[in-house]
């Protein structure tokens, strides 16, 4: 399944981009950035692995479109490629397809989220 | 380097998702702007509200109320009718994109975002949206530019198609109601109006110059002007600025006409008169013609003014102006008939009862001299106006270019000499400027005028009696007679003035008559009164001795008085005998057969030849004042008085000293044996009444002039 995300799992351009809005003196914002995400992605993958299970299409609608681009902001293509498929499912109400997508968003997600973390690592060890 | 222009400008970002909505704030922060926060569409509608914004990013779905709803609210909101709202969409949300508009979206932002670019981007979304302000504004004012102008304007094509039509205020309606959008002007306008704009279109669609032309619209009987301004518009149309300046037109008419015109009988005023005379002279130079100018006025219209007052006064101008044009018109037609070409006479007022004609193409100068005396003839015919009837006479002076003058200047000046000659020689007549006339200055004119007039109505003209004493009877013999003038503006003219001008135009000799009947007629007064013996002096111009036998002068002014010639005495200088002594000896002869007296005026200072004296049937000498006033003083003078006594005496004539001013004089003369005196020191010239209350007192007083006994001082 993995064959069909061609997205890399975490696009690091996207994070120098946020990089360069940073303010000097301001808080980091990769690190805020990196650390909001890892903890509302995992709220929004939850939400679209119960309004699966409970077949919500609306609430799968909403949490994958959220999931969609906050994932696509940080650099995490493949997880912003599968919400967005998982969006559309919602849209459609094609909940019978989603079951395997919130499989692959899962790893997709635990993927990103570890890449994100050495990231958050590195900037904490800049910072220091 | 934040650009100034966006400094201070504040978005607010409604966006649900944090993360995304901090993204925004560093990404704008970072461009200079301002950042405010709302997490859903309803929060949005509320701080946009309450802190009015610049601009508004707001994300589609969110909780609560979306950004279509929230966008839809926000632009019911008066401030935010320009403000740009700036949807965030999905790349390929196509139905999104389109909501987003129908909701009052200014513009849309594709996510994700791109936020190296976000900045830019909303800078170039404001800076638009300024320009489209400042659009809006700028068209907001051309509008209430258009709204305010009273002109209509037309955008035509290069075809004459009319494109657009704003009808103004200023009512050009008779050229506004003709046309109609989507038509053609040229199918729809007046021959004339369409020829003209058609060549102005194509003339100013290649030279890109304004054009301007006026003309007149008529519809039943009214009319209006236009004034139409063609300017290129666009590269193949023209915009027309039509004016309705009908009223501009009319005022510049009546600014000319009270300008030009005399308002009481609408007739050309002075300030036309000069135009047209100055235009006539230009034409009469080229053409080789004569110009003929006419002053005519009323006689004494004055007295019409002052009798019955200015308004029948006016009334009567009115009808005067009316019969002077009338006769103008005919006399037009006249000229017409024999040349074969219309004639123009113009007549105008140059104010008050004077008028003037002005004659063109004339071919000599008698014919103006017929029309004058056909015009002159008009006027004389009776007058009805305001029930009173009035016979007038007028006075005309004439001068012909280029025989009386080449320039403006010198033809006026000698018609209106003319006209005081006309005037001086008693009115009611036409007189042809001469040279001869320019010699005599117009206030002499002026002057022989008043006198002639104050003849005919016995208006001013007075009689002063000086008393003359007798030494020897030491009681009043007599009185000379002085004229005495009182010009009604001037006040009183010194005979020195007035007496050469009566000379000068014959008036002596009625001015003579005029004082022998005054004579008389105070003679009658006196006649069986204590004043019965007092005899009148009278003095006589040389004169008038050339114009005419003086004993037929005298004679004729005395036939028919009942007075006892006896009485009047007459007083003539040496020089006047001397004039044709011969006849004047005849003449004084007859004058004395008919029982008057004769004295020599002003004696010692003419020249008399003895021989003469002694055939000239002389009463009494009258030794020069001069003499009388340095014979105290003076030896020589002192001779010549007590020679002329003696001349006299040894004559058998009396002898009389004038100008006796004190008491020395008086003592001297005494006892040179002179007769009479006469001078301030006894009396002054004084009124009729005056001198008779002066004689009665001096009769009943009997108190003579203290002199010292003669025979004691010799």
């Amino acid at each position: 399944m993995i064959s069909m995300n061609s997205e890399t799992v975490l696009d690091l351009t996207a994070l120098s981009v946020i990089r360069s809005l940073q303010q000097p003196g301001a808080e980091n914002l990769v690190m805020k950035i990196i650390s909001m995400f890892l903890e509302d992605s995992a709220r929004y993958a939850t939400e679209i692995s119960s309004a699966v299970q409970n077949t919500n299409a609306e609430q799968l609608g909403a949490s994958a479109h959220s999931l969609k681009s906050t994932a696509a902001n940080v650099g995490a293509m493949q997880v912003s490629a599968i919400a967005a498929r998982l969006e559309m499912l919602g849209r459609t109400k094609s909940l019978d397809a989603a079951a395997p997508l919130v499989a692959e968003l899962a790893d997709a997600l635990t993927a990103a989220h570890d890449m994100l973390k050495v990231q958050l690592e590195k900037e904490e060890a800049d910072e220091g | 380097m934040i650009e100034s222009s966006f400094k201070n400008v504040r978005i607010l970002v409604v966006e649900d998702d944090v993360t995304l909505r901090m993204l925004t704030r560093a990404a704008l922060e970072q461009a200079g702007f301002l950042v405010e926060e709302a997490g859903n569409g309803q929060e949005g509608v509320q701080i946009a509200r309450d802190s009015i914004p610049d601009m508004i990013l707001l994300d589609v779905e969110m909780p609560v109320m979306d950004g279509f709803s929230a966008c839809a609210e926000i632009r019911k909101i008066p401030e935010f009718i320009e403000t740009p709202i700036v949807m965030m969409t999905g790349r390929d949300d196509d139905a999104s994109i389109n909501r987003a508009y129908e909701s009052g979206a200014t513009d849309f932002i594709n996510k994700p975002i791109n936020w190296s670019l976000l900045g830019q981007r909303v800078k170039y979304i404001i800076r638009a949206s300024r320009v489209k302000r400042g659009l809006r504004v700028s068209e907001d004012k051309n509008r209430a530019l258009v709204r305010s102008i009273p002109d209509s304007l037309l955008v035509v094509s290069d075809r004459g198609t009319l494109l657009t039509h704003h009808r103004g205020t200023s009512g050009s309606r008779l050229i506004d109601d003709l046309m109609e959008e989507g038509k053609s002007i040229y199918e729809c306008l007046p021959k004339s109006l369409s020829d003209l704009w058609r060549e102005q279109v194509t003339r100013v669609l290649e030279s890109r110059e304004m054009e301007l032309s006026e003309h007149r619209a008529t519809k039943d009987s009214s009319y209006h002007y236009y004034e139409s301004r063609v300017v290129p518009y666009t590269k193949r149309s023209v915009l027309i600025m039509l004016r309705d300046v009908t009223e501009q037109k009319q005022a510049a008419a009546k600014v000319r006409r009270l300008a030009f015109y005399d308002t009481l009988t609408g007739l050309p005023n002075r300030q036309s008169f000069l135009i047209q005379l100055a235009e006539a002279i230009r034409d009469a130079e080229q053409k080789n013609n004569r110009i003929g100018v006419l002053y005519v006025d009323i006689d004494n219209f004055k007295l019409i003014n002052d009798s019955l007052g200015h308004s029948v006064g006016d009334s009567l101008l009115k009808e005067i102006a009316e019969r002077i044009s009338q006769c103008v018109r005919r006399e037009d037609v006249i000229a017409a008939e024999a040349k074969d070409a219309p004639a123009k006479t113009q007549v105008s007022r140059l104010g008050g009862d004077e008028f003037t004609l002005l004659l063109r193409d004339i071919t000599n100068a008698e014919e103006v001299d017929a029309i004058a005396a056909r015009l002159v003839e008009a006027m004389k015919q009776p007058f009805n106006c305001d029930g009173h009837r009035f016979n007038l006479t007028p006075s005309a002076g004439i001068a012909v270019y280029p025989d009386d003058g080449t320039d403006l200047e010198a033809l006026m000046k000698n018609a209106d000499t003319a006209l005081h000659h006309a005037k001086a020689e008693g009115r009611d007549r036409v007189t042809r400027f001469s040279g001869t006339m320019s010699v005599r200055s117009l206030e002499r004119l002026d002057l022989e005028d008043a006198l002639r007039r104050a003849l005919a109505n016995d208006d001013g003209l007075e009689l002063a009696y000086q008393p003359k004493y007798s030494l020897q009877t030491r009681t009043v013999l007599g009185v000379e007679a002085l004229l005495r003038w009182n010009h009604p503006e001037r006040g009183p003219i010194s005979p020195a003035k007035f007496i050469p001008i009566a000379e000068d135009s014959g008036m002596i000799i009625e001015l003579s008559d005029w004082v022998l009947h005054k004579a008389c007629e105070q003679l009658q007064e006196w006649k069986g009164t204590e004043l019965d013996d007092i005899r009148i002096a009278i003095n006589l111009s040389a004169k008038q001795f050339q114009l005419e036998d003086l004993h037929t002068q005298i004679l004729r002014a005395l036939k028919s008085r009942s007075v006892d010639f006896k009485k009047l005495e007459l007083e003539l200088t040496e020089g006047a005998l001397m004039h044709d002594a011969e006849s004047t000896v005849l003449s004084l002869r007859k004058i004395k057969e008919a029982g008057l007296s004769i004295a020599v005026d002003d004696f010692g200072t003419g020249y008399s030849s003895m021989s003469y004296l002694t055939r000239f049937p002389i009463d009494a000498l009258k030794i020069d004042r001069s003499f009388v006033n340095e014979i105290h003083s003076s030896e020589e003078s002192h001779s010549v008085c007590k020679a002329i006594v003696a001349l006299g005496h040894g004559l058998g004539m009396k002898v009389v000293a004038e100008g006796v001013e004190n008491q020395e004089q008086l003592q001297l003369l005494h006892m040179m044996d002179c007769d009479q005196i006469q001078g301030f020191f006894f009396a002054k010239p004084m009124s009729a009444g005056a001198v008779s209350a002066f004689i009665r007192n001096r009769q009943q007083q009997s108190a003579p002039l203290p002199l010292a006994n003669r025979a004691n001082n010799q």
